[in-house]
């Protein structure tokens, strides 16, 4: 019984993750109608510049050094808006705008690479340990994944339904032309939205550093599940990113009691295909 | 009050306005008519800064508007209230309207003033406070988005095709309220319209638009008797 409440846990807390990770690329996809394919990247860099400058190298405590890196990737992804989302995704086709980001990746993986080396590192003692609950051992890790990120999606719904910003956030994803002539600015409110999505995936990158090395790979995996939790949940739709996130979190550390684990991996991309096939609108998304 | 100079206006390499100008002030009600595609949305559009004017300029209470930012020339007060009404679908009736108001800033208790009046106008709204704009009918939609335009108390009103798609009784109910507007507000309203006699029926004057050209202007009422504007627009 422990075992499987252990289980359960440990799968809420990835399925959290990805669930983060959907909702990251979401807002950018709702705003600008652009898939970041470099999001991943954001993770990696994240974490990167967490463990490997703010902590290893200043020496700075964790939650300094928390905030020190939400404040830098927000201003990195305020400056990507300006540089690649907002001219890139006026040109005549989104090609140029998708290209744009995947090269966006490249860069930084090796501006990572050149940065920061090519070896793979942790950080001892960070969210390590674990705490008991009557027979249960939940490891601290995982905990903290879970409280951080139903933090970020209630504050975030908060965000979108009550704040002028946010809801003219919501203006620009439906329609850009009517937002302006409500006299928001388009430019600028999408610039906070991917600066946004950045802090949420420095968050991400931070909140897998004990789970993961600190590892050029360490986000590749996370950012294609946490795509395949988006649409299975119901695209560009917030509430069923969470929600698919959480199922393949899930269904993933289950079946893995199954299945051989080392193709647990398969386990998300077979969920995904199954939902393309029958269902793909998504859990949550009945509409078009 | 808004004085459009001379522009030309290009979609890519095709012209869609030729030394168009047009003058609105006081608190009159213009009408421009003109059949599909004679470049009347342009013309606003224009207006507004979504479409950048190739030549000639705008001015408005005498500042040049032309080439600045459409969320710049919103807190000039113009309202625009674009063709095929353009609500936020997903979002409530009441978000809407407090979208309506975003240019402004606005306390709560006026930011509520503001939302009774629109209610006090449109009822039926009132009654859908919650609702999702996007699943109320066509006729209510446009309401909304009259309503949305009357939230920063704009003193200039430009409706595109108010009437679309409504049903003629709905129609007549939007020019009775336009005229309300116009009279209890004093501010100049700009409607343009396929639907030629109402609009010219409620203006004081007219621009006729065709392929992009500024063919005729003057007193609705006087327009509405020459042949030429009878056969081409009134059906007769």
């Amino acid at each position: 019984m422990q075992v499987l409440i252990q289980l359960l846990i440990t799968g809420i807390a990835m399925g959290f993750i990805y669930a983060l990770v959907a909702i990251e690329y979401t807002i950018i996809w709702n705003a600008t109608g652009l898939l970041n394919f470099s999001h991943d990247k954001f993770i990696l860099f994240g974490a990167y510049m967490f463990a490997g400058t703010y902590v290893l190298s200043l020496g700075l405590p964790p939650v300094i050094a928390v905030l020190c890196t939400i404040i830098t990737m927000f201003l990195f992804g305020i400056v990507s808006a300006f540089v690649i989302f907002n001219p890139l995704s006026r040109l005549s086709t989104n090609l140029f705008a998708v290209i744009g980001t995947v090269i966006l990746g490249r860069i930084i993986t090796e501006a990572v690479r050149l940065i920061w080396g090519p070896l793979p590192f942790s950080l001892d003692g960070f969210l390590k340990g674990s705490y008991k609950i009557g027979s249960v051992v939940v490891s601290r890790s995982h905990v903290i994944i879970i409280l951080v990120c139903t933090l970020i999606t209630v504050s975030l719904q908060l965000f979108f339904k009550f704040t002028k910003t946010g809801k003219a956030m919501r203006c620009v994803s439906e329609n850009k032309t009517a937002a302006s002539l409500m006299g928001v600015n388009v430019s600028i409110n999408i610039a906070l939205t991917v600066g946004i999505s950045a802090v949420i995936c420095a968050i991400i990158g931070i909140l897998v550093v004990p789970i993961f090395n600190v590892e050029l790979q360490m986000s590749s995996m996370i950012g294609l599940k946490g795509f395949a939790s988006g649409v299975i949940g119901g695209f560009g739709h917030l509430p069923g990113a969470i929600l698919g996130g959480i199922l393949l979190g899930v269904v993933e550390i289950f079946g893995s009691m199954i299945i051989p684990s080392v193709y647990k991996d398969c386990l998300s991309f077979i969920l995904l295909i199954i939902f393309l096939l029958i269902k793909p609108s998504g859990l949550l998304r009945d509409r078009k | 009050m808004l004085k459009v100079n001379g522009i030309d206006v290009y979609y890519g390499k095709v012209q869609a306005l030729f030394d168009v100008s047009i003058e609105v002030g006081g608190d009159e009600i213009v009408s421009i008519i003109g059949a599909n595609g004679a470049g009347k949305t342009t013309l606003m559009k224009t207006i507004m800064g979504i479409n950048k004017a190739k030549k000639g300029s705008i001015e408005y209470k005498g500042k040049t508007i032309s080439g600045i930012h459409t969320h710049k020339i919103v807190k000039e007060k113009i309202v625009y209230i674009p063709e095929g009404r353009e609500i936020f679908p997903n979002m409530t009736v009441q978000e809407n309207l407090e979208m309506g108001a975003y240019s402004v800033k606005m306390k709560s208790s006026e930011l509520q003033e503001h939302l009774d009046m629109q209610y006090e106008i449109f009822p039926r709204l009132k009654e859908r406070i919650k609702q999702k704009a996007g699943s109320m009918s066509g006729g209510e939609q446009q309401m909304l988005a009259i309503a949305r335009g009357l939230m920063p108390d704009p003193e200039l009103l430009m409706l595109d095709e108010p009437s679309l798609g409504l049903a003629p009784v709905i129609v007549d109910d939007m020019f009775d309220i336009i005229v309300r507007i116009n009279k209890d507000r004093k501010i100049p309203v700009v409607i343009v319209e396929q639907n030629a006699f109402m609009a010219m029926s409620i203006s004081n004057r007219t621009y006729v638009l065709e392929v992009g050209n500024l063919i005729t202007q003057g007193d609705s009422k006087v327009l509405m008797d020459t042949d030429e504007i009878k056969k081409a627009y009134l059906g007769g």
